[in-house]
């Protein structure tokens, strides 16, 4: 006990005692010298000196001196708050929804971006990523692993980790007619690494299951499917379902959202060894055996380290047998990262995922610097009526640094509250936001972390001393003796005063200004939305070849160009044909080959094969078009333009003949015109350039042109996939149902934006309506003497409105710039560049503009009227 | 001696005279101050309030000691006594400041013709 006394410093009571006893001692001696008591009481008191002054040193020299200050500081931050419910109640909302808002979102790139995307002990997971350069090449190219590399790696971790494999394949579930389903072909000890602890019903998968011979026809089946095709009967397990024709039996369900649904379609588990069977259910001319061709790539490779081991000594462990199977599977390099299974730990796909998340990080930061420019202009409004009690405090010797303490304190222990009920909305919010934008729950749990926490008291420490800052300073900059001879407690305002309340009005604004801009440009981009696509959507399908296939040469030119022409033979089909995008960006800036020092003209970039443009609707308005013949390789490249481009690049002549060179210098003779294809939103420029690229449009998008209605056409081409192609896994899509499913992902991002923006502006019209109505209190005696000296009404309401108005247009002007680049960066991460989209629309910042000042003028007026018409002599008298 | 004569205390010299009081058995505030005051023959001019935090950091540097006790009015006082590391201080710092005060003496004691 002594010890801990000694620790946190005596009691002030001790303290007392033992003065006292000192006093009364020194007292006692004096009387002895001769002193009458009250001269001897004096005299030692004297000796003493200052109690009061002893205490408060002996207390700051306390060890625990600081918390005691703290409490006291959050003490009179409760009183100043209680003592104006309204103000701290609209100041608390204001950070809630700032504080809130930022780590809601956070919390979602966190779930999305940083962490791995799974339920069970997501601090031990890792994900085996490889990437191999074949045959001598220089490059590495990411993809999975092969049967013997997974068996390989997973013998040497034994005891460091375990690990999982798996693939996941399409496949038609009973009916061959009705849509396929998601299967993942997996390794047994699968479900010990992504959990569920407990199945839904009946059991999972055991090691037992992947030791072939017939054991593995068992399938896990997961909550959703159960739901929807079984009608959660509860008779399922050991009952027979057909995947692609093959038997199996159905041993457990998982519970819905499990994390092991590795992409969002896969409802059923099988074991890997069912691979053959599987695929064999259909008689593919390219059918393939993962088991036997144990060096096909095939399988993603996920684990979980066992305690006390870290991803380090698994990837030397794992490196050391990728070098020995490089050997024996030569010529083949492979580099091996072990990474936590996150996307910013994947070092072949964090460079896609860098400027989106700035981007996110920037609008949040934008989010809170409005709240904290918000919370600090109503807090600056009541440092203005605590100016004479601060007065006095000084005067009384509280030093200026111990004073904005106590001042920040203030506004830290309204962030620290808002941090509470923001922690409350994290809790929930995150899981919300994400099905708002991607229209459905995840599958990972979507809860805040650790990072997101400490995101999110950052957040509110950043914003606590954001808010309070500039609020503490201005009433420390008192003039002592205006203050208190002030009898108002109202002190005249000094121009210093006025500068900080400007820029913070100004600061708002700007970034209101920029907020609504954003608003009103993704709006306006809402509205033409897709209006056009400028061809025949509802007569094409079209289905993304899946990159996987890419390893297993699945998109060779003459494998789909041989797909291409059974397709096109089967009946109620046209045409069929394959594009891609360009990797980078849609966009490129091409040049006359003749004349190459002309500034580049920004073009949609489609690569394509033969056919596209007669499957999608485009005829050669001149010259001709890609023939069969085109296939195969050419000594120069051709391409199409489109007539808007041509017009720009060639302007009234013929381009059929002509050469022009991309933005990597490859020259390109175009072989005819098409008409123009409208802008989409975000997404391209209104005129187009398609290269003949047949090897890169393989590895693209397949596009059908059919006959008739949407849902046979769908069949139809089913059908004829699984007989020619069972590998390839397409999952044709009606064109239309496509656009029409991005546009409303488009939609509900739109919708969450303008909530935003009503938010922001509804915050800046309350700030500003608050900073005037209180700088008008302070400017009544001005106003009183201007109307004495024979000021009209009109004139003293110009000289209000336009003294309030001035940092509002100041702020507005200030703020288009920003706009202007923050709209471009928008719609950079929105896959468009800002050439290609209309990242200035005269007619949105007029309206943001418009808006603002109206918004603004409204919010001044009823103060600028009430000062205007206030009577001379009552004003002047209350002063 | 009239108050003009009395010397205030060097920065630092307190602590080790709070000691050095301390040296002889427990004591509490009012009588460290009068033995310091007596010992001196009252020259140092000791302000009786600031002996209190100079204990309390002591007692927090684990130099000294300190327990409730009676004092010799039968009040409740509380005692300080010096600690084993304390008492090595004590010696260090007087040891420390013979040495300055031998330095000291004998510069002033130097002829002023002999620097010149």
């Amino acid at each position: 006990m002594r010890w801990l006394q000694g620790w946190l410093g005596r009691s002030d009571r001790d303290l007392l005692e033992e003065i006292q006893l000192h006093i009364d001692t020194e007292t006692q001696c004096n009387i002895e010298r001769g002193m009458s008591p009250t001269v001897a009481r004096q005299a030692a008191e004297k000796k003493f000196g200052n109690t009061a002054v002893l205490r408060e040193s002996v207390r700051e020299a306390r060890p625990l001196f600081w918390l005691d200050t703290l409490v006291r500081d959050f003490r009179h931050a409760l009183r100043q708050a209680r003592r104006n419910p309204l103000l701290s109640i609209v100041l608390l909302v204001v950070l809630t929804f700032g504080i809130g808002f930022c780590s809601t979102v956070f919390t979602v790139l966190d779930a999305e971006v940083l962490s791995p995307k799974v339920d069970k002990s997501p601090e031990a997971f890792v994900k085996i990523v490889t990437a191999h350069a074949r045959g001598g090449a220089a490059t590495f190219e990411p993809g999975p692993s092969s049967l013997r590399d997974y068996l390989a790696f997973q013998e040497s971790a034994t005891g460091i980790a375990t690990l999982a494999g798996y693939r996941r394949i399409a496949a038609s579930l009973d009916d061959e007619n009705a849509p396929p389903v998601g299967v993942l072909l997996v390794t047994c000890n699968f479900f010990s690494v992504f959990g569920p602890d407990v199945p839904k019903l009946g059991r999972l998968l055991g090691t037992q299951e992947c030791g072939g011979s017939g054991s593995d026809s068992v399938v896990v089946l997961s909550e959703e499917v159960w739901n929807d095709r079984f009608s959660r009967d509860p008779e399922i397990i050991g009952r027979t379902i057909h995947v692609n024709q093959q038997p199996l039996t159905v041993a457990g369900i998982v519970p819905a959202r499990f994390a092991g649904r590795r992409s969002r379609d896969i409802q059923l588990w099988v074991p890997y060894t069912m691979q053959p069977s599987l695929a064999s259910g259909s008689r593919g001319d390219t059918f393939r055996n993962y088991l036997r061709d144990t060096d096909t790539p095939w399988l993603e490779i996920e684990g979980l380290l066992n305690p006390n081991y870290g991803i380090q000594e698994l990837q030397a462990v794992l490196q050391v047998v990728a070098n020995r199977r490089d050997q024996q599977a030569s010529p083949r390099v492979t580099r091996l990262f072990v990474t936590n299974g996150s996307v910013f730990s994947d070092p072949y796909r964090r460079s896609r995922i860098y400027l989106p998340t700035v981007i996110v990080l920037g609008a949040l930061a934008l989010v809170l610097l409005v709240v904290c420019t918000n919370a600090s202009l109503l807090l600056l409004a009541r440092a203005a009526s605590r100016q004479r009690e601060i007065a006095i405090r000084l005067s009384l010797g509280a030093s200026r640094t111990r004073l904005l303490r106590m001042l920040l304190s203030e506004s830290l222990l309204l962030a620290a509250l808002a941090a509470c009920f923001s922690a409350w909305i994290a809790g929930w919010a995150p899981d919300a936001l994400r099905t708002a934008i991607t229209g459905e729950p995840a599958n990972f749990t979507l809860r805040p972390d650790w990072t997101s926490y400490g995101f999110l008291m950052a957040t509110a420490a950043a914003a606590g001393v954001l808010a309070g800052l500039s609020p503490a300073l201005e009433s420390l900059r008192t003039d002592l003796g205006e203050s208190l001879k002030s009898s108002t407690g109202i002190v005249t305002v000094a121009a210093s005063r006025i500068n900080a309340r400007t820029a913070l009005v100004f600061l708002q604004v700007l970034l209101c200004t920029v907020v609504l801009v954003l608003v009103g440009t993704m709006s306006l981009a809402n509205l033409t939305l897709r209006a056009d696509s400028g061809f025949d959507a509802a007569g094409i399908l079209s289905a993304q070849v899946p990159k996987s296939a890419s390893s297993m040469g699945a998109h060779s030119i003459s494998a789909q160009r041989m797909l291409a022409s059974r397709l096109s033979a089967t009946p109620g089909i046209r045409s069929v044909s394959f594009v891609a995008d360009v990797v980078q960006s849609d966009l490129e800036g091409v040049t006359r080959y003749d004349a190459p020092s002309h500034s580049p003209i920004y073009t949609t970039v489609r690569l394509v094969a033969p056919g596209y443009l007669e499957t999608i609707g485009l005829p050669p308005i001149m010259g001709r078009s890609f023939t069969e013949s085109d296939w195969t390789g050419n000594s120069r490249s051709m391409a199409v333009a489109s007539e808007g481009l041509v017009r720009s690049l060639w302007p009234g002549q013929s381009p059929v003949g002509k050469l022009l060179r991309d933005s990597s210098g490859a020259v390109h003779e175009i072989v005819s015109a098409v008409r123009d294809l409208p802008r989409n939103y975000f997404n391209g420029t209104a005129t187009q350039l398609y290269i003949l690229d047949a090897q890169a449009a393989c590895k693209g998008e397949m596009v059908v042109r059919f006959n008739g209605d949407a849902g046979p056409a769908i069949a139809t081409v089913r059908t004829a996939l699984r007989e020619l192609r069972s590998d390839l896994m397409l999952n044709p899509n009606s064109l239309e149902e496509q656009a029409q499913k991005a546009d409303s992902k488009f939609r509900s991002l739109v919708n969450l934006v303008w909530g935003i923006g009503v938010i922001t502006v509804l915050l800046a019209i309350i700030g500003l309506y608050g900073t005037v109505s209180f700088s008008m209190d302070q400017r009544m005696k001005e106003m009183g003497i201007r109307s004495a000296l024979g000021a009209s009404v009109p004139d003293l309401l110009w000289l209000a409105v336009q003294s309030s108005m001035r940092p509002v247009a100041v702020g507005m002007v200030a703020g288009i710039p920003v706009a202007l680049g923050a709209t471009a960066a928008f719609s950079r991460v929105l896959g468009g560049s800002a050439a290609g989209f209309d990242g200035f629309s005269v007619i949105v910042y007029a309206l943001v503009l418009a808006f603002l000042a109206a918004s603004s003028f409204f919010a001044i007026l009823p103060s600028a009227i009430r000062g205007a018409t206030a009577d001379a002599v009552t004003t002047l008298r209350v002063e | 001696m009239s108050e003009t004569d009395r010397i205030e205390l060097l920065r630092g010299t307190l602590d080790m005279l709070v000691l050095q009081s301390l040296a002889f058995g427990p004591r509490h505030g009012h009588s460290i101050a009068t033995t310091i005051e007596k010992t001196t023959e009252q020259v140092l001019l000791v302000d009786h309030g600031s002996l209190y935090p100079a204990l309390q950091r002591l007692e927090r540097t684990g130099l000294i000691t300190s327990q409730w006790g009676t004092s010799e009015n039968n009040r409740r006082a509380r005692f300080y006594r010096l600690t084993k590391p304390g008492r090595a201080r004590l010696a260090r710092e007087t040891g420390k400041w013979q040495r300055l005060t031998r330095a000291v003496s004998r510069m002033l004691a130097t002829p002023a013709e002999e620097g010149a």
